[in-house]
């Protein structure tokens, strides 16, 4: 009777404990997105991005993207900030204090694509849409353990920042985006522009970055990346934990 | 069927025709353990030494620690043709191109902190329920030394892969070298062989792990059990047991059988931890350069409470006869040192508080030692505080916090919830102690409101304030007595 | 001596069910090992064998747990004595040490010369422990000093030189002094910010070329390179224990642990508009010790 409780207990433990991480790791539910509007016929690019700029954009960073009170100026940031802003789902913002992160994205790639024409067209200056020749992931990895590890972590899981800020994860992230952020350098990220690391230093960076995913559970679960502090809990919770139960089933209990 | 026991009965003769072993077999065999459950958790600790020992067997096989540049040549892509260290090499070796060789590294890794935990948890039971008091003083000094010996082969294990991440803690131990007083740079150069990192490192710590320090945990480990056999394991106090007598379940067959269990449920553990869950993927964490860091960077949790205090220690720094004494020192040198004192010396400093000096075999319930407990519970809860301090930017990540709110409610946590804590276990205890309830669990709500009671027996105020095991006068009736068939010779 | 086994006539009454519990936890042994056997040979994941060999401990676990079900509950007894000798004992021990020899093992003159001799000769043979000193740099000035001096060319990680119109506002490039040492405590970070954000001392207010500051990479508590640049912020997070630097302010920690500003690299250009070190760093780099400065 005493076993069966004992056993029951640690199934209960053991279930919770899943429960936890399954919800953890699990999406949050993704909010109501407004509706992007039709295409009309015969419009080009810019024209386009300029409809789409008006319904989805206007509202924060000014009518002609001069910026608010509430939103920067994108008027010469360069087509590869606005691209990489869009791809990765952190803008639109669902509300206007909602924190920019990644997300599935608002636009498709012709969409999206119209914007950039648009915004360009108001005025030049930043990065334009890299396009970097193929990368070796060998010369990347020693550059991205120079420049990126510090933040995102060896791994790509992402890191603290000062001020409640996070360095996101980047593992599993497209190419295009990452090359992108490198040469921007989005939020708290530094930019990393020619000089700093030459085109064919950024494609190595993004071949490295495409090829973690192929030996980042090469061990089994990777516990998220988060390294020893995860272990730890592990070690106890799964190790010791287990076999605390099955000592309680080996030995007696107190005499009366 | 007929033939191992013939076989073995020849053997056997043979044997014992060199050495007479017959009596002190018998002798041995018939000896009586007392089958409480908590009394495995030494063994847990032992089965995982003994694990560590056979994986580290066959990685020791395949390892280079040496810290001479070579090219790697494995198979894992993103590494081909880079200019590592021979001991980084190997290690990624041994993690893609040895068959079987990222089980064995990680069963070792997962068994490691398996062991540091059974130690623990294996000391608190010895504190809690008194098995420190006289005679098992002397063990307990071993046993502390056993964690001591265990904590440092532990970091000299994960930092011999020179990787990244556990570069950047041995960065941190030697910052925390250097800023002992007077000595500090000294020591730090002796031991590194010159400035940080230098090249003698690995070795030093290749030989450390691999033979000096596990020598030495079989010496202590021996010596732990042969005093053990020799005064005979304590036990709870209860019907038919008292201090002059040993009642449980014989060595042969099974205590055997069932410490043999509980080997084989160590193995199966270790087995599935190392298969299933990644640990240290030093491929992932990238060879060491130390202008180069890696976050989140976390040691293995037994060095937590270090990580922590360094992290939650105030930066206050200063100066003896214009001599800098930076803020590392506190945290990372004294903290452990004191710590370990203390652990050391608690035998003697309870001793001197209760003024009890008898011989004790009996075990005392948690309920007989509210003192004791309240003690213990602080430490435990100042100890997990530390622990979490070591995780600050992990905490601060996942609920978007600044990282220095998360500090500054830890800093003040450290010092104010352990003794809430302390004051609440002595509390709780003293209310069981009063209820004479048998569980925790059935401590009746009218007992809660009960003012506790002085002890009924105990001579002078202190010790009824410790209480000894109120078991320790345990009688033994007539009619309780064991059978005497079943006595085992002395 | 012949062993006589003398075992006890097998019993027909056994229990059955740990029987067989013990026999099928020793079956999934062997399908466990046979696992690990055929998924060594064919090279099978680490996930597989390890599945396999925690499997057949298992079911050894399971056997001899249900095996114990058979064996002899108990209780058994046995008797205890008290650790101290007794009288007699310890009396006959002390007569034996002391009177057997006659007296010679403790007259005077041959005890106290040993004492001196192991006292001696112990601390000669502790001297060989400064052999881990080797042959190279001892304490002191080897901590202090670094490569960083005047018109030293500040290098990139592959040894590139770097124009500061090449580092774009924002941009943090780690960097080094032309023929550096192996000790790597000579890393810097070069940083880029908008001029009018500086505060720096007095005495280094010249020591940026347009904006361009450089401070020592490692960190001043523990020795970690300070590797977190938040750009907007204009700080400096170290990764360890989260020290944060001011790098407006000449790199005054703001919070955590660390007590002391990160040492500022005076910074200059030369003839061929490359940056250049005007000067060592402004102070020791990396963690503390005991000395006066």
């Amino acid at each position: 009777m005493r076993r069966t409780r004992l056993l029951v207990v640690a199934v209960i433990m053991i279930g919770s404990a899943l429960a936890c991480v399954i919800a953890a790791c699990s999406a949050p539910a993704q909010p109501v997105r407004a509706p992007v509007p039709a295409a009309e016929p015969g419009q080009d690019q810019v024209s386009r991005g300029r409809q789409l700029y008006g319904s989805g954009c206007a509202g924060c960073h000014g009518q002609r993207a001069e910026g608010t009170g509430q939103a920067p100026a994108l008027v010469g940031v360069g087509g590869a900030d606005i691209d990489y802003m869009i791809a990765s789902g952190r803008m639109p913002l669902t509300s206007p204090n909602a924190r920019p992160e990644r997300r599935p994205p608002s636009y498709g790639s012709r969409d999206r694509a119209a914007l950039v024409a648009y915004i360009s067209s108001l005025g030049a200056g930043g990065p334009e849409i890299p396009q970097l020749p193929p990368g070796d992931a060998r010369s990347g990895r020693d550059l991205y353990l120079t420049n990126c590890a510090a933040c995102h972590g060896s791994g790509g899981a992402g890191g603290t920042l000062p001020g409640g800020q996070v360095a996101p994860r980047i593992l599993g992230v497209p190419g295009q985006q990452v090359a992108e952020a490198i040469r921007v350098g989005p939020g708290l990220m530094p930019p990393f522009g020619s000089s700093t690391l030459t085109d064919q230093q950024a494609a190595d960076i993004v071949a490295y970055v495409g090829a973690m995913p192929d030996s980042a559970e090469h061990g089994g679960w990777d516990l998220g990346g988060l390294g020893p502090a995860a272990e730890g809990l592990i070690g106890w919770g799964l190790g010791l934990g287990t076999l605390l139960v099955v000592i309680r089933l080996l030995g007696k209990k107190a005499p009366k | 069927m007929i033939l191992p026991r013939l076989v073995g009965r020849k053997v056997g003769e043979e044997i014992d025709g060199r050495l007479r072993l017959a009596k002190v077999a018998r002798h041995s065999v018939a000896k009586v353990f007392p089958d409480h459950w908590s009394f495995m958790l030494g063994e847990l600790a032992l089965y995982s030494f003994t694990i560590l020992v056979g994986t580290g067997l066959f990685l020791t096989m395949f390892f280079d620690g040496s810290s001479a540049e070579r090219a790697y040549d494995g198979s894992y892509g993103p590494l081909h043709g880079a200019q590592t260290s021979a001991a980084y090499a190997s290690t990624v070796e041994i993690s893609f191109d040895v068959r079987a060789g990222l089980l064995v590294r990680q069963v070792h890794h997962w068994a490691a902190l398996l062991f540091l935990a059974a130690i623990m948890v294996h000391l608190c039971r010895n504190f809690f329920t008194g098995s420190f008091r006289r005679p098992r003083d002397v063990n307990w000094l071993v046993g502390v030394t056993l964690l001591i010996m265990a904590t440092a082969n532990g970091f000299l294990g994960y930092s011999l892969p020179d990787d990244l991440l556990s570069g950047t803690g041995l960065r941190i131990i030697s910052g925390g070298l250097l800023s002992i007083p007077v000595i500090g740079s000294w020591l730090t150069f002796l031991l590194f062989g010159g400035p940080f990192p230098g090249t003698a490192l690995e070795q030093r710590m290749y030989a450390t792990h691999v033979l000096i320090v596990p020598a030495a945990i079989a010496v202590l480990i021996s010596i732990h059990v042969v005093i053990i056999l020799r005064q005979k394991h304590t036990q709870f106090a209860g019907r038919g047991r008292n201090q002059t007598n040993v009642v449980g379940s014989r060595v042969w067959p099974t205590y055997a059988f069932r410490s043999l269990s509980l080997f084989c449920a160590a193995l199966a553990v270790c087995a599935a931890l190392g298969g299933l869950v990644q640990i240290n993927p030093v491929w992932i964490w990238g060879p060491f350069h130390a202008d180069a860091v890696t976050s989140p960077a976390q040691p293995d949790w037994y060095i937590g409470w270090v990580e922590g205090a360094l992290r939650l220690f105030p930066p206050w720094e200063f100066r003896v006869f214009g001599y800098l004494v930076p803020a590392p020192f506190w945290p990372a040198i004294v903290l452990p040192v004191l710590t370990f004192l203390i652990m050391y010396c608690y035998p003697w400093l309870e001793r001197r508080f209760t003024g009890d000096r008898a011989e004790h075999h009996i075990l005392q319930r948690v309920r007989d030692v509210p003192g004791r407990v309240a003690v213990g519970v602080w430490a435990i809860a100042f100890l997990i505080m530390l622990e979490i301090g070591g995780a600050t930017d992990l905490i601060a990540r996942f609920s978007r916090q600044p990282v220095i709110g998360v500090v500054w409610f830890l800093r003040i946590g450290v010092l104010v919830l352990p003794v809430l804590a302390g004051m609440i276990a002595l509390w709780v205890t003293r209310r069981l102690r009063a209820s004479h309830a048998p569980h925790l669990a059935d401590l009746p709500v009218a007992g809660l409101r009960r003012r506790p009671s002085r002890v009924r027996k105990g001579s002078s105020d202190d010790i009824a304030r410790f209480g000894p095991g109120v078991a320790d006068h345990a009688e033994v009736d007539a009619e309780d007595a064991p059978d005497p068939d079943r006595v085992a010779g002395p | 001596m012949r062993i006589r086994t003398r075992g006890a006539p097998l019993r027909r009454d056994l229990p059955r069910r740990p029987q067989r519990c013990a026999a099928a936890g020793f079956g999934l042994t062997v399908l466990g090992g046979i696992a690990f056997g055929v998924g060594y040979v064919v090279d099978a994941s680490t996930q597989v064998l390890g599945i396999a060999l925690s499997v057949a401990f298992a079911g050894l676990t399971i056997g001899f747990a249900a095996w114990v079900a058979l064996l002899p509950e108990g209780p058994f007894v046995e008797e205890r004595e008290q650790m101290t000798s007794s009288a007699a004992d310890r009396a006959a021990l002390a007569d034996d040490l002391g009177q057997a020899d006659g007296g010679i093992v403790s007259a005077p003159l041959p005890r106290r010369m040993l004492t001196l001799a192991l006292t001696v000769l112990g601390l000669a043979a502790l001297l060989p422990v400064r052999s881990l000193l080797g042959t190279g740099l001892k304490p002191g000035r080897s901590q202090r000093e670094t490569n960083w001096a005047v018109d030293v060319p500040v290098v990139k990680e592959d040894g590139t030189f770097i124009r500061p119109d090449e580092l774009e506002l924002g941009a943090a490039v780690t960097v080094f002094p032309q023929d550096r040492k192996r000790g790597d405590d000579e890393a810097v970070l070069l940083l880029r910010v908008d001029p009018a954000h500086l505060q720096l001392p007095a005495q280094r207010a010249d020591w940026t070329v347009n904006g361009i500051i450089g401070y020592s990479k490692i960190c001043t508590h523990a020795g970690c390179p300070v590797g977190l640049y938040a750009q907007g912020a204009g700080e400096l997070l170290c990764p360890c224990h989260q020290s944060v630097f001011d790098i407006y302010r000449g790199a005054e920690p703001r919070y955590g642990p660390a007590a002391r500003p990160l040492p500022q690299l005076p910074l200059g250009t030369d003839d061929q508009g490359r940056l250049v070190a005007r000067g060592p760093l402004s102070g020791p780099p990396g963690p503390g010790w005991w000395r006066r400065s």
